[in-house]
């Protein structure tokens, strides 16, 4: 339910920059502003039906996750978080390693020695083939730039 | 942002430091692989420019770091030029700008002037030729024009996007000769090239790399080029015409200029050692064979400005895309 | 048969060591670049380009067609075992085919998904050996109103089946269509819903938006369900391609059809993306079992893939021919051409004979090769399923990264990535389809262009979808495609009670 009002946000949104653009129908055919003010009210009517549903659903009281099982959700996807916002400052490289090792150890309970040779593996190939082979320049920290890249 | 300093800062340093180690012919060398932001497509005329770049960079050893393309054409090109704007005080990075830069700002309420980068050269324009199918009877821009004329609206113009510097060539002919066409945009000059074959338009301004094949072909005609000189180009393009023989839009009574300037920025707050540097790898550049033969084949106006010129060719450019733009309605309320 | 003569001329032009070699080594690249989300064909040959500017034209071009080749194969490849499509064009074979490797017929859906690319990209040469010129001038009949009329098309193929609840689906539908809105409108030049950030100019990349919602999605969904990939242990024996092959046969008409599909779509440049919509959405239409779609059919991995491949391949037919490139690898092997000082266009074929017979033989030779390639290595890729998922879970998230990253190369793709695997976890948990999402944002923005081409040239006159045989043919065919379901549930009622009195009757 939480999500289909959040839909109708994202139409009402829609909406408003649509009317600024010009939504009508010219004479040469629709602005532009047309469609897309058109699929923000579809959007906003859809997401209140699926609203209705919901509250009319609700005494099967399904509840759509459980606590429960947001535990593991969470445990990777605060991860995964962290890692995206570390990739900034410390590259992408440091922050891949650190990531994978991190959750190998964590989910996995690997040995250190495993921990520690499997990310580092993984890095280099990565390394290898974006910066070397591909010339594609993936972020760079600090630890790479004291390597000269 | 923060980032962004850090990263320039360590260029910086790592500059320093190897200024120390090999003592190069420069004050200032790249310090990592520079990367040419191309605010255009896959496969497009800004885009094979930069591939040419890379190559000859490469093969003439003119820089010791590598080359990276890199294609950000989101937006007209808009998504490349932000890029070089945000890029502030990275001189490992360098914009292949075209009109965009102009015309983007003043038609959409996008914060951005030519000003926020540092110019660094001008190193080719784009011609603009008036093509019709080869099928139609017209022969000279006003045999078609009174066409044109005669049925307002009738006849369609097909372009690169809109209020582009097609669409302000389309609008200063129909000023010039107060005449109407139907424009209809699209992607990209090789799908409108088509497009002219296939006869769902009656005729485009494409750059002459865009319509070579179709007119090398016999599918398409030329009616006059939007430029004040002839295209110096002699050697014959199909059977029987070069470049040079297409006549210019004023010689046959259509008073429209417009050239696209092809020029290369580094983002803001470039150091004068920086563009020292890259005044001269582009001096370089366009000395060699593989450029020469690059302007020849694509039938692009020779031009070399940079420094105090530049400036004054980009402040005059603007100028004039203001004024075209103004006239023609596409500017934006802001 | 002028071209048979051509063509053996050709062969004798590509088969030299050297050239064979490089048609190995492009293929293993192009595998490689179509396995790596965020890197594809167009970048795979961007970045070897420059090393063949030194090389002979057709040296060069065998070795950069070779690794788009490798890239339709390998697109295939994480769509199956990871439900992360390598390629755009991959993402309907990620329908049928993720589901097949959870069940532990991963070496089966690889199998069919290469041997379908082949018989795709084979019919798409055939078609460029013999009828070339024919269908150069089928292609040049398309404007505006005929490319509308083509992704309307490809919706109503696609749409109209789902079992999911209807809001939801025009939900997902119109959230597709929004964000496919986001950034510049080419026929107004106006920034739409930017709402004056930047960063939003570029507008959301197909490729982003699916590696959040179906690769991140996916790990999220997994981890709520346990700690284990649901695949039971791979077939990883090279008999199962032996077996695979034995079935095959029944789907001939899925093959065929995907084949046609996409050769059409393949030289009007529709592209190979709304191909292998349109491929999986006719399978489905026509299947004797349309509840098996989604829940591992092997027609369902077959259909988009032949339909792609073949696309892929006749993709090549116009920038040839005409000059116009059908797909993004074709504009850049269209730039490639060029610098090698061929003038791709209609002379092309006069001119440079040796080039292009050379070429088209490498389209045999390089396919041929590549299916070798692709299928000695699913025992491999089939072996990656059982690494356990605590090792495996966290490198493909580092792969999406990169795979975002790489797209545009700016770190907020990467946070657009993470918001789209949240959405697309929680949109899976409420059973929105993400299907006709994926289908809207890339075909989306296409389809308003044509529309509003059209009505700019008809002067807002909606008869000109019916003005001409082709155009008129086409849209026809979209609605009744659309209409089907409705009418034959109509017939079945109808037939199943013979005696009531229908409605209106």
């Amino acid at each position: 339910m939480i999500v289909g009002l959040v839909f109708f946000a994202l139409g009402v949104l829609v909406i408003a920059d649509t009317i600024r653009l010009g939504a009508g129908w010219a004479r040469d055919g629709p602005q532009a502003g047309y469609f897309p003010l058109r699929i923000g009210v579809l959007i906003a009517v859809c997401s209140i039906i699926v609203v209705v549903q919901a509250y009319r659903r609700k005494s099967d009281t399904r509840v759509f996750v459980e606590w429960s099982k947001l535990v593991p959700v969470g445990k990777i996807l605060l991860p995964l978080i962290l890692y995206i916002a570390a990739m900034q400052y410390v590259g992408l490289y440091v922050a891949s390693t650190l990531f994978v090792g991190g959750l190998m150890r964590w989910l996995g309970r690997y040995s250190w020695t495993k921990v520690i040779i499997v990310p580092l593996i993984m890095s280099g190939i990565i390394f290898w083939l974006f910066e070397y082979q591909f010339a594609v320049p993936l972020p760079k920290g600090p630890l790479e730039q004291w390597f000269g890249y | 942002m923060t980032t962004l300093i850090g990263l320039a800062k360590g260029a910086g340093l790592a500059a320093l430091f190897a200024a120390t180690l090999w003592t190069p012919a420069w004050a200032w060398e790249p310090t990592k692989p520079v990367e040419i932001i191309v605010p255009a497509g896959a496969g497009g005329a800004s885009d094979q420019m930069a591939r040419v770049l890379q190559n000859v960079i490469g093969k003439h050893k003119l820089m010791k770091q590598p080359v990276i393309i890199q294609l950000k054409g989101g937006s007209s090109g808009g998504e490349g030029i932000m890029d070089a704007k945000m890029s502030a005080g990275d001189p490992n990075k360098i914009l292949i700008a075209h009109s965009a830069i102009y015309t983007l700002p003043l038609a959409t309420d996008l914060a951005f002037s030519w000003r926020d980068l540092t110019p660094v050269a001008l190193i080719a324009m784009d011609e603009f030729i008036l093509w019709v199918n080869s099928d139609t009877p017209y022969k000279t821009p006003q045999e078609y024009l009174a066409a044109v004329k005669a049925q307002p609206e009738a006849f369609k113009m097909g372009g690169t996007g809109s209020k582009r510097e097609d669409h302000i060539i389309t609008a200063a002919i129909e000023k010039a000769q107060n005449v109407k066409f139907t424009y209809i945009p699209y992607k990209s000059g090789g799908e409108i090239s088509t497009q002219l074959v296939g006869k769902h338009i009656d005729s485009d301004v494409n750059n002459p790399s865009e319509s070579v094949a179709q007119w090398r072909a016999g599918q398409v005609r030329t009616l006059c080029v939007f430029d004040d000189k002839r295209m110096p180009f002699k050697t014959k393009v199909t059977s029987d015409q070069s470049w040079g023989d297409i006549p210019t839009c004023k010689e046959s009574g259509l008073d429209v200029q417009y050239l696209m300037l092809r020029g290369i920025f580094l983002p803001g707050g470039a150091t004068a050692d920086q563009i020292a540097f890259y005044v001269d790898l582009f001096k370089k550049i366009v000395a060699t064979p593989e450029w020469r033969e690059y302007v020849d084949t694509n039938a692009l106006k020779e031009t070399f400005l940079t420094g105090a010129a530049f400036r004054k060719f980009l402040e005059e450019d603007e100028k004039r895309h203001r004024e075209l733009m103004t006239s023609a309605g596409f500017v934006a309320v802001k | 048969m002028d071209e048979l003569r051509l063509l053996l001329n050709g062969f004798g032009v590509v088969l030299t060591w050297y050239n064979v070699m490089l048609m190995m080594i492009g293929i293993i690249i192009g595998v490689i670049v179509g396995v790596l989300p965020g890197l594809g064909g167009p970048n795979g040959v961007a970045i070897l380009l420059p090393l063949t500017f030194s090389m002979e034209p057709t040296s060069a071009i065998i070795l950069l067609s070779c690794i788009y080749w490798g890239a339709l194969f390998g697109g295939a490849i994480t769509s199956i075992l990871f439900n992360i499509p390598g390629e755009a064009w991959s993402v309907a074979t990620t329908f049928d085919g993720y589901p097949m490797a959870q069940q532990g017929r991963a070496g089966a859906a690889l199998t069919s998904a290469f041997t379908g690319s082949f018989f795709g990209a084979l019919s798409g040469v055939l078609l460029i050996t013999f009828v070339a010129p024919i269908i150069a001038n089928f292609a040049l009949r398309f404007g505006p109103p005929e490319f509308f009329a083509v992704y309307l098309l490809t919706f109503c193929s696609f749409i109209g089946t789902g079992k999911e609840d209807k809001a939801k689906i025009v939900i997902s539908i119109c959230i597709g269509l929004a964000l496919a809105a986001v950034g510049m409108d080419t026929i107004s030049g106006q920034l739409r819903l930017t709402f004056g950030q930047n960063l939003l100019l570029r507008g959301f990349d197909f490729l982003v938006v699916v590696i959040g919602l179906f690769g991140i999605g996916e790990i999220l969904v997994t981890m709520e369900e346990g700690l284990a990939f649901k695949g039971k242990n791979p077939d990883m024996d090279l008999k199962v391609v032996l077996k695979t092959w034995a079935q095959l046969p029944r789907y001939w008409l899925t093959l065929i059809r995907s084949a046609v599909v996409g050769c059409w779509l393949g030289v009007t440049p529709g592209g190979a993306i709304a191909a292998s919509f349109m491929g999986y959405g006719l399978a489905k239409k026509f299947s004797r079992n349309p509840a098996g779609f989604g829940k591992g059919a092997i027609e369902g991995v077959i259909a988009p893939e032949t339909a792609a491949h073949a696309a892929g391949t006749s993709a090549l037919l116009p920038m040839l021919t005409l000059g116009i490139p059908g797909s993004g690898t074709a504009a850049v092997l269209l730039g490639g051409l060029m610098i090698w000082g061929l003038q791709p266009g209609p002379l092309l074929f006069v001119e440079h004979k040796d080039f292009v017979w050379g070429l088209i033989a490498s389209m045999y030779l390089g396919n041929i090769a590549g299916l070798i390639v692709v299928l000695s290595t699913v025992p491999l890729f089939a072996a990656i399923l059982r690494i356990p998922f605590s090792i495996i879970a966290p490198m493909i998230l580092v792969a999406c990264a990169v795979g975002a990253y790489t797209v545009h190369g700016t770190m907020f793709d990467v946070w657009i990535m993470l918001l789209f695997g949240i959405v697309g976890y929680f949109l899976k948990k409420l059973d929105f389809p993400l299907a006709p999402l994926v289908l809207a944002l890339v075909l989306g923005d296409r389809a308003e262009d044509a529309f509003r081409q059209t009505m700019l040239g008809s002067r807002g006159a909606l008869g000109v979808f019916w003005s001409n045989g082709l155009v008129g043919t086409i849209t026809t065919l979209a609605l009744i495609i659309l209409v089907w379901p409705l009418v034959s549930q109509l017939v079945a009622r109808w037939r199943g009670r013979p005696d009531a009195v229908g409605p209106g009757a």
